[in-house]
């Protein structure tokens, strides 16, 4: 056993570090010079707002849409209710009808699910460009301009904004927010080598004819339809460009269990299709996005659960064997410590794994100051417990939401979204 | 649409060359550092056989003058000197396992050890016989947690034994492993084929021990059964 778990702890040593080094690189290359596009006329933009039981939030979200520095008569907003059995409908229709003159429309379908509800907007929007907007975020007035001027190109599918944790309250919600803010600076690596792996659901901007050429999205209750609409962009050779300058705010999970079931959603369907996309694996035709994006999804579950496994194998393995064996003196710990005394060695310290820690931290300290003076925030800006704790727990949390999947997807069991 | 997408070779092979070095790096620094393991063991050896010398020298004086007046003072040292000799034990065993390099280097330092703790444990018979020590010695003969499952455990419940009964018990560890004749030379004496294994003075017990079982056989060998007797 100990053979075994060391082995694996090395081989997720190598890997974790040669991805860190990879990504460490690709962060000292430097970005490329930004172009950006200065619109004549603004384009007609659509926005799909997907809704299933959201009265708490549907007002927030809708309002924020509604409150777009954009001209009026260029947006055109739809709320799909995908079979609500709340009042959001009617939250919703006491909104708009605050804003008479705009174009909103809300209509009703039968639950499908968050792709069935996207295509029912996509199918009747008129719009040049079709936004997705998840109900429980918001983005910044002048969010839709900027985004709009990242579309330099006719091979540019998608662009989304960065994704900020609205309102963080809870310790688990403060580490979420630092998660989020070197996510994104992760996002805009993966962006300098056009190897961007989902669009999430708040406030991307599709261009509508692309989404129609590659199929719309997909309806079969796929638990990540937004990674899965990536995916199928770059099988069909197209870009998608992560924003440096506009924001969404979105709310994230306040407790354990809503935070679990958020990840094994996240994660199972992360899983799920890459292996539909698996041809795309190390083939060169998709660049970067084949060779290293995709493996790194795949192996990001395979390393959380061998680093969570090591963790708890070498934490537990000491514990409950000094807890059984005191059963053999019957629990008389002052005596044993009568006996103990310390003898440390410099030369007693592990050498190998200092230097892999050091070199491991040393890319993430770098990381952690420059993702979050892209986001304009300090480090410590949620103070210090939840930064330390996610440094060093937040993995293990992550771990055990691995863990989830993996019996999940053992056990064959099915997910609904 | 993109016509043709950029792989980022020269990043892949720079990552690995890097990673590799970082790697390469920590072996090396692993192999200058048992390089210095070896140093220091070398040099704790070197001084632990110089107090060996002392202790023997030190109880040769007292039997040939009679001066047991030193003999608390005497014995102190001698304990103290095998308590660290034990810690380094410890420490070498530990070594062992990191090891990479130099396997036989250390195989021939733990003999060296062993034999160094048997010399004590000779002197130690000659500490009770010269000084009238009241102490009962424990031979601990061990193995590999594959070989002897239950041996972390026996060493467990000597520890707490050490514990209780302080420096009136005298517990020396055995690797059974070790090809060391002298340790062949006591298995064969004490009849041992199995791990784990106690010599308690003379008495051989074998297979796992309990906390009650030990007290009861070194207790009974003591003329003033220490403190910790009564634990039993």
């Amino acid at each position: 056993m100990n053979l075994v778990a060391t082995g694996l702890l090395w081989f997720a040593a190598v890997v974790s570090l040669y991805f860190a080094v990879f990504w460490f690189l690709v962060l000292l290359d430097g970005d490329r010079p930004a172009v950006r596009r200065k619109w004549k006329e603004w384009p007609l933009v659509t926005v799909a707002i997907p809704a299933w039981n959201e009265e708490q939030d549907i007002e927030g979200t809708l309002r924020s849409v509604l409150a777009l520095d954009y001209p009026a008569d260029r947006l055109e907003i739809i709320v799909v209710d995908d079979g609500s059995k709340d009042g959001t409908v009617v939250r919703a229709q006491g909104i708009v009808s605050g804003f008479p003159g705009r174009d909103v429309r809300i209509i009703s379908q039968e639950n499908g699910g968050k792709g069935s509800a996207l295509n029912t907007a996509l199918a009747r929007a008129k719009g040049e460009f079709f936004v997705t907007m998840d109900v429980d975020s918001f983005i910044q007035k002048d969010g839709l301009k900027r985004l709009l001027a990242y579309f330099v190109d006719r091979d540019i599918a998608a662009v989304m904004p960065l994704m900020a944790v609205h309102e963080p309250k809870s310790l688990l919600q403060k580490m979420q927010w630092t998660e989020y803010i070197v996510n994104m600076f992760y996002k805009t690596l993966m962006g300098r080598l056009d190897c961007l792996h989902v669009v999430p659901g708040p406030f991307p901007v599709y261009r509508t004819e692309a989404l129609r050429k590659v199929g719309m999205f997909d309806a079969d209750h796929n638990l990540t339809e937004d990674l899965e609409m990536a995916y199928r962009l770059q099988k069909n050779q197209y870009r998608l460009v992560q924003a440096t300058d506009v924001t969404a705010m979105t709310k994230s999970p306040f407790t354990f269990r809503e935070f679990y079931a958020q990840r094994n959603r996240w994660f199972k369907g992360a899983v799920q299709n890459t292996w539909s996309y698996r041809k795309l694996l190390f083939d060169k035709a998709y660049g970067d996005f084949g060779m290293i994006q995709l493996p790194t999804v795949l192996l990001a579950g395979v390393l959380s659960l061998i680093l969570f496994s090591q963790l708890v194998y070498y934490s537990a393995k000491p514990v409950l064997e000094v807890g059984y064996r005191l059963w053999f003196v019957d629990f008389d710990i002052w005596t044993l410590l009568r006996n103990f005394s310390l003898d440390l060695h410099a030369l007693d310290i592990d050498y190998m794994a200092v230097l892999l820690s050091v070199a491991m931290l040393g890319m993430s300290a770098v990381i952690l100051w420059r993702s979050h003076r892209m986001m304009s925030a300090r480090v410590s800006e949620q103070g210090w417990i939840s930064l330390v704790g996610f440094l060093f727990a937040y993995y293990l949390v992550l771990g055990v939401a691995w863990v989830g999947v993996f019996v999940d997807l053992v056990r064959g069991r099915r997910q609904k979204w | 649409m993109v016509s043709v997408r950029r792989v980022s070779t020269e990043k892949y092979v720079a990552a690995g060359f890097i990673t590799a070095v970082i790697f390469l790096l920590g072996l090396f620094l692993g192999f200058v550092i048992e390089g210095k393991r070896v140093n220091l063991l070398q040099d704790i050896e070197d001084e632990q056989r110089v107090e060996f010398a002392s202790s023997q020298l030190q109880y040769a004086y007292v039997q040939s003058l009679q001066a047991r007046e030193s003999c608390a003072g005497i014995y102190k040292v001698f304990y103290e000197n095998l308590r660290r000799l034990d810690q380094t034990r410890y420490r070498l065993e530990k070594y062992v396992q990191d090891s990479r390099l130099n396997d036989a280097t250390f195989e021939l330092l733990k003999r060296d050890y062993t034999l160094e703790q048997l010399r004590y444990w000779m002197l130690s018979g000659q500490a009770r016989e010269v000084c009238d020590e009241d102490v009962v010695r424990v031979l601990y003969f061990y193995s590999t947690d594959e070989e002897c499952p239950r041996c972390g455990d026996q060493a467990f419940v000597l520890n707490y034994v050490k514990g209780l009964l302080q420096e009136r018990a005298l517990i020396f560890a055995i690797d059974a492993r070790l090809a060391e004749p002298m340790v062949d030379v006591l298995e064969r004496q004490h009849n041992i084929t199995s791990y784990p294994s106690l010599v308690i003075e003379r008495d051989v017990l074998s297979g796992f021990v309990s906390k009650e079982a030990i007290l009861g056989e070194v207790c009974g060998k003591y003329e003033r059964p220490p403190e910790g007797c009564a634990e039993k």
